[in-house]
């Protein structure tokens, strides 16, 4: 099939003197310096180890001078004269690895020199053919569609849950304020959202999930059936603005949020019960990379699977807490599971625990455990392989 | 109302006072009263309290310019269990939460804030503050990330057709369990609840997830997740006897 070619504002937009283009520019530009710095900082640090290794695996028999211009011609590949002989085994590794992470760094260094000194038209021809490409080969992305202070906001906490997010809106501002309130780097397209056009642009066919945040139902409705439409197995969400319209929706989306209420309930529960709402926080907020709760698919084959939980000892022998359990794809969660409930193969278990009992549960889920999570790697793929419920259709 | 002395704060049966009847304002109402606490609501334009629920006898609403401080005085902030101010403008809330303040130095207040930079701005009145734009966004996302947390979430805080509950559980002075490690006290299979949280004192932030090996305090409180005869069984085993 051929590539879809963008559409006529997008094109305008990327064009140079654009408002978008100047800011990109800028923000681009800034990055870069902020990446030099890091890069000046690399190779200081490479060569004071560089310097005091000298130093230490010669016990001092070489001056200061000597051990520094020993690092310098080392890191830089140059190696001309030898002002330490490199006689011991110990001194050959050291140098060995001085000379694969120092050379390493000192070309990041001098790229990223390179990379401050070009010219400015030249930096956002660079950013928007960087841009350009990330977008053709993005996967399992979620499109953002209406960038108002709602549509950044969720933009900004799928950034933070480590998803990328791709904005779409028709006006170059609000975009322009997306770049600003995050960086270059955000991915957008600057297009009308129900033209299919915009939507393939913005690789909708292989995006995992579409958040439509207009201030306008019928704009809301008509995007969720667009997007649908092109992508049958798309996850829907969509901001609803008149509660009234909510059963409008049935069958589209999988989820729906009325922020007014969502916000009024908060401001209720933050009165009567604050703990709750600290402890709800504490699981989706933030600052959840602690202690945090995740669903682990239980796999056919798994150690623990067909047997009861209390018979596994899950929570004895992981540490999680076992607060939800389902069996299978298209039930609801059982909350609070007692001992005698089975882990039904295909069903999920929703764990809450640090890092690492959540780890040794997934072990303990996974098929073939011990076998094949050498790495750790199999096991750590679990929620992504996670089939999307679709509570809606 | 019969209590006349401080401090009222966290009286179970006093009334809640909302100012501000728009989107918000409501939904929290409505939370409110699912909650069965008695509110009264107070707006000026009296169209928009029309779209509350009228046939609530736990509901009160009042027509009145809350800016005035009798408003205020009439609906009952004295003896408040909680003072929720839902208008848009920063200035309003902060003026309310002000003045809310005055008539009662120990009640809750939460206000609604429209800007998470205006937060510090209700830091000295001690009120805690709600962003209701930011959470529907942040909510969108949670719902398209993590859809089986957000539904857990929505369950704990929305047990409307759930039996599970979660609750706070105080650990009165001279409980049987104070002292006793979790482990030791048998919390969970005894009573069948899971213990989510532990918390030391009378205050400050619960510890999520504690090892079996938490201390009980006296003094101090258990979060927990179960069914309603299960938390009774916590609650009683807590109480001793």
């Amino acid at each position: 099939m051929r590539e879809p070619r963008p559409t006529d504002s997008t094109h305008s937009t990327f064009r140079l003197g654009t408002s978008i283009a100047s800011l990109a520019e800028e923000t681009e530009r800034r990055q870069r310096y902020i990446r030099l710095a890091r890069a000046g900082i690399m190779v200081l640090v490479i060569l004071g180890f560089g310097t005091w290794g000298f130093w230490h695996l010669t016990d001092g028999r070489h001056s200061l001078v000597e051990c520094v211009y020993m690092t310098v011609v080392t890191i830089s590949t140059v190696g001309f004269n030898e002002v330490i002989p490199i006689a011991t085994d110990e001194l050959r590794i050291f140098t060995m690895a001085l000379i694969l992470f120092g050379g390493a760094s000192v070309l990041y260094f001098l790229t990223s020199v390179a990379a401050v000194v070009v010219e400015g038209d030249l930096v956002y021809r660079v950013w928007r053919r960087r841009h350009e490409t990330r977008l053709r080969t993005k996967r399992d992305h979620v499109l953002v569609c209406g960038l108002g202070l709602t549509g950044r906001r969720t933009f900004a906490s799928l950034t933070r849950a480590r998803t990328t997010a791709v904005g779409i809106d028709r006006d170059a501002e609000r975009v322009e304020q997306l770049i600003r309130t995050n960086s270059s780097d955000v991915l957008f397209v600057v297009g009308d959202a129900f033209d299919e056009a915009t939507l393939r642009v913005a690789r909708i066919e292989r995006a995992r999930g579409l958040v439509a945040a207009f201030a306008d139902d019928r704009d809301n409705l008509l995007l969720c059936v667009t997007a649908r439409q092109l992508n049958p197995g798309l996850r829907v969400v969509s901001r609803l603005i008149d509660p009234a319209n909510a059963d409008m929706f049935d069958g589209v989306v999988s989820a729906l949020i009325h922020p007014p209420s969502y916000g009024g309930a908060r401001i209720a529960n933050t009165l009567l019960r604050p703990e709750l709402v600290a402890f709800t926080d504490a699981l989706v907020g933030d600052e959840s990379h602690h202690r945090h709760l995740e669903e682990i698919v239980i796999a056919r084959d798994a150690p623990a699977a067909e047997r009861t939980l209390g018979e596994v000892g899950l929570e004895a022998r992981s540490g999680c807490l076992a607060v939800g359990l389902r069996l299978s794809d298209e039930e609801r969660y059982d909350y609070h599971p007692p001992p005698e409930a089975r882990l039904e193969a295909g069903g999920a278990l929703l764990v809450l625990g640090s890092r690492a009992e959540r780890r040794a549960a997934r072990r303990m889920l996974a098929p073939g455990a011990g076998r094949r999570g050498l790495l750790g790697l199999g096991p750590s793929f679990s929620r992504q392989a996670t089939p999307e419920r679709e509570t809606g259709s | 109302m019969s209590a006349v002395a401080a401090p009222r704060g966290g009286d179970e049966g006093a009334r809640v006072v909302v100012v501000g009847a728009g989107a918000v304002g409501r939904a929290a109402v409505a939370e409110l009263r699912r909650l069965g606490a008695p509110v009264t609501a107070v707006d000026r334009d009296p169209a928009r309290l029309g779209l509350l629920a009228t046939d609530d006898p736990g509901l009160e609403t009042l027509i009145a310019d809350a800016f005035a401080r009798d408003a205020l005085v009439t609906a009952g902030v004295a003896e408040a269990r909680g003072f929720i101010s839902a208008l848009q403008p920063l200035r309003d809330n902060l003026f309310l939460c002000t003045m809310a303040r005055r008539l009662n130095p120990t009640v809750p207040l939460v206000a609604r804030i429209g800007n998470a930079a205006d937060a510090p701005r209700f830091r000295q009145l001690g009120a805690a503050v709600v962003n209701p734009a930011e959470l529907g966004g942040g909510e969108l996302a949670t719902r398209m990330v993590l859809p089986a947390m957000a539904d857990f979430v929505e369950a704990l805080i929305a047990s409307g057709d759930r039996k599970e509950q979660i609750a706070r559980l105080d650990i009165p002075e001279g409980s049987p369990l104070a002292g006793k490690t979790l482990g030791e006290a048998c919390l969970q299979q005894c009573s069948g609840s899971v213990v989510l949280g532990l918390r030391r004192g009378g205050r400050g932030a619960f510890e999520y997830h504690p090892s079996p090996r938490a201390r009980l305090r006296a003094g101090g409180a258990v979060m927990a997740l179960g069914e309603p005869h299960q938390l009774d069984r916590l609650r009683t085993m807590l109480r001793g006897g």
